[in-house]
């Protein structure tokens, strides 16, 4: 088969980068639906304006006075007190018989066996307050005059069957359609030439698939399918006020069976996605730095020689579109320190004894005498020097509270953060000082040993530190972490130890919910 | 006060600026609606595809890089919306007997007069199935695999339904030099 072919060079070279000029309808349904606010309207419209403010008027004036009439049948209201926008304009009057053509072509072409039904709304529709009919018939009266003469004949005659009768708004909107679509464009910009009625016409290839205007209704209907459930107690009713809901925010629909007015501001079902709520995990180094307090800090910092800490944590958290994130997580962390104490231990005593013979005279004679002479002395030996070495291991939980700020660049985020974490002790290994409770001297303890129990209460750390992060793809987020942690509450009065660390975490974060 | 820049509408757009978000659909509007106009069946559907469009591109602004075309991006993002109303819709039953028309090939001067608002009503009038196919392929520019993913059908699909909708815009072609379309009267 031929790839290449000239009608496609001819067709991309001409539409690819067409350009038509939407409808204002399409606007002010978006602007509606995004809470754009109040848009200025042209200048052709102050004459609208004051017709749709005196019809709204004269609609009050009749809607109060024949109440109860009301109250039998399907009721429009123009809820103009509390939008924002006047529904006035000629773009509100063309949405609202666009609507109504879409509602109704949904009724007919796509199930003619709906035409009961379908007639039954239209009944209803007559029964409509003033309001409703007032504005209809100058659409109509308006829309008709508008019609140019260029319109193909088959395309008002192809739709007269369906929109004679009741379905008089039908056949209104054909020909409003036509003529109003090339005025939305701006001059020069392109405008469809066949009107869906004409395609169902001039071809009998897709006249017979009724594809026009029938299915209009439908997208309507399927695209806001969630209102019209809410608005709505059967499909007709839903697909028509759905439609005027859809194409002309300043209509609102209100129920059959409950005669108050709905709220003006249905909320949007659409919201920007301001942020993300991420899970992470992650695995940091630290190095610490002790700081004893308390008696005997020199003898216990001089003691216990701080190598390393190794960090695994958890974390969940929600970052804005604005750059800040705040997240809380677990951690575990394992200290290491080298624990060295040196102790003399005395040597130990004993006596000496020692014993010579003495030749003496006995005083006064000649007379010579032997003795044997016993010397003691107590000797203390020179002892030795104990060395105690220990691999100290201390366990840490760890509740991190911390929050960060981000700008991005590409792929690329830069950012610092800062936060508090919770440092909560857990069983350690290893060997430490302690006083001895008779003589006070130093003596090795173990680490669980119940007096060195208070040195290691939970803490409050404060941490600081910068963020760079790389976004690996749409949801994994990789980030360096270096930082700085120190304790924010120090203990007093008895021995303690207070850590501070530098350390540099890695984490993956993963969004979870873009919302 | 100066017009802002791709990438301060982008960024305003992501931290929820309204203005930004409405300027994004003044820049962009025309040429979407054009696009919008080639996939759907009428204007109603059209202005629906283009709103819709645009809502997904705000939802979806906050995953744009900024490292390729914003227009693209919101082509595709509308190209997309298009081809999933249609599948939604599973309009790809039709069967339109088209094996019928001729192989005849459209004379050069004959493609030289004719404007783009008459080849965009000639689009208008081919079957859904043949019209997304062509716009797909001949004017987006993707290929028949990238088509088959689309549509959901196979490559041969893609392949069979392209060469049907050039041999119909060829046939309604020769009757646009018969018989100008603006009249509505195409004679079968």
């Amino acid at each position: 088969m031929q790839e290449k072919h000239p009608i496609d060079d001819l067709f991309r070279a001409a539409l690819h980068d067409a350009e038509v000029s939407p409808p204002e309808r399409v606007h002010t349904a978006l602007a509606d639906r995004m809470g754009w606010g109040t848009r200025t309207t042209g200048a052709g419209t102050p004459p609208f304006l004051l017709v749709g403010i005196v019809g709204v008027a004269l609609a009050l004036v009749s809607w109060y006075t024949s109440g109860t009439k009301a109250q039998q049948a399907g009721v429009v209201q123009l809820a103009g007190t509390t939008s924002p926008v006047q529904p006035s304009t000629a773009a509100d009057h063309e949405d609202l018989a666009g609507a109504t053509e879409a509602a109704f072509g949904n009724s007919t072409t796509s199930d003619h066996l709906d035409q009961g039904a379908f007639s039954a709304k239209a009944e209803a529709s007559t029964e409509t307050p003033p309001a409703l009919r007032t504005t209809t018939s100058t659409v109509s009266s308006t829309a008709s005059d508008r019609a140019p003469s260029s319109v193909p004949a088959e395309a008002r005659t192809s739709a007269a069957p369906v929109a004679d009768g009741a379905h008089g708004a039908r056949t209104d909107r054909t020909d409003e359609s036509d003529g109003a679509a090339p005025s939305d464009s701006s001059p020069g910009s392109l405008a469809l030439s066949s009107p869906p009625a004409v395609r169902t016409a001039d071809h009998p290839v897709e006249g017979g698939t009724s594809q026009g205007t029938g299915t209009a209704g439908a997208d309507l209907w399927s695209t806001d399918e969630n209102i019209g459930q809410a608005l709505a107690s059967t499909p007709s009713e839903a697909t028509f006020e759905l439609s005027l809901q859809r194409l002309s925010p300043i209509v609102r629909s209100t129920d059959v069976k409950t005669p108050q007015p709905l709220p003006a501001n249905i909320p949007a079902t659409y919201l920007l996605a301001r942020g993300e709520w991420w899970w992470s995990m992650g695995i940091g180094l630290s190095r610490p730095h002790a700081t004893w307090s308390g008696e005997g800090a020199e003898t216990l910092a001089r003691s216990e020689q701080w190598r390393r800490g190794q960090q695994l944590g958890l974390g969940v958290g929600r970052s804005w579109r604005n750059g800040f994130g705040v997240g809380l997580g677990v951690a575990i962390e394992r200290l290491l320190s080298d624990f060295q104490h040196e102790e003399h231990r005395p040597g130990a005593t004993y006596t000496e004894v020692d014993t010579t013979w003495l030749t003496l005279n006995y005083p006064d004679t000649n007379v010579p005498i032997a003795i044997w002479w016993i010397d003691s002395t107590t000797v203390m030996g020179p002892g030795s020097w104990e060395r105690t070495n220990a691999r100290n291991t201390y366990t840490v939980l760890q509740l991190p509270l911390t929050g960060w700020w981000h700008t991005d660049m590409r792929r690329w985020s830069f950012g610092v953060m800062a936060g508090a974490v919770c440092h909560i002790p857990m069983p350690r290994e290893g060997h430490t000082l302690a006083r001895n409770g008779s003589d006070g001297t130093w003596q090795v303890a173990s680490l669980n040993d119940g007096s060195t129990r208070d040195r290691f209460r939970p803490q409050l750390h404060g941490h600081a530190g910068l963020s760079l992060g790389y976004l690996v793809s749409d949801h994994l987020r990789i980030l360096v972490e270096p930082g700085y942690s120190t304790s924010l509450l120090p203990p007093r009065g008895v021995p303690s130890l207070s850590l501070s660390r530098t350390f540099l975490q890695i984490r993956l974060q993963h969004a979870l919910h873009c919302r | 006060m100066s017009e802002p820049t791709e990438r301060e509408l982008v960024l305003g757009c992501q931290n929820g600026d309204r203005r930004s978000q409405e300027l994004l659909y003044t820049r962009y509007a025309r040429r979407m609606y054009a696009v919008c106009l080639r996939y759907a069946r009428h204007e109603l559907e059209a202005q629906d595809l283009l709103q819709e469009g645009f809502i997904r591109v705000y939802e979806k602004l906050g995953d744009f890089r900024m490292d390729g075309s914003l227009e693209g991006w919101i082509r595709r993002i509308m190209v997309h919306t298009a081809i999933n109303q249609y599948r939604r819709k599973a309009f790809q039953n039709e069967r339109f007997g088209l094996e019928h028309l001729p192989e005849t090939p459209v004379a050069s001067q004959a493609l030289d007069r004719l404007g783009a608002q008459e080849l965009m009503a000639l689009i208008a009038r081919l079957p859904d199935g043949y019209r997304h196919v062509f716009n797909l392929y001949a004017i987006e520019g993707y290929d028949h695999a990238e088509i088959a993913q689309l549509l959901g059908c196979g490559e041969s699909t893609s392949r069979s339904q392209l060469s049907k909708a050039r041999r119909f815009l060829q046939e309604l072609i020769h009757h646009q030099e018969e018989q100008p379309i603006h009249a509505g009267k195409a004679s079968h």
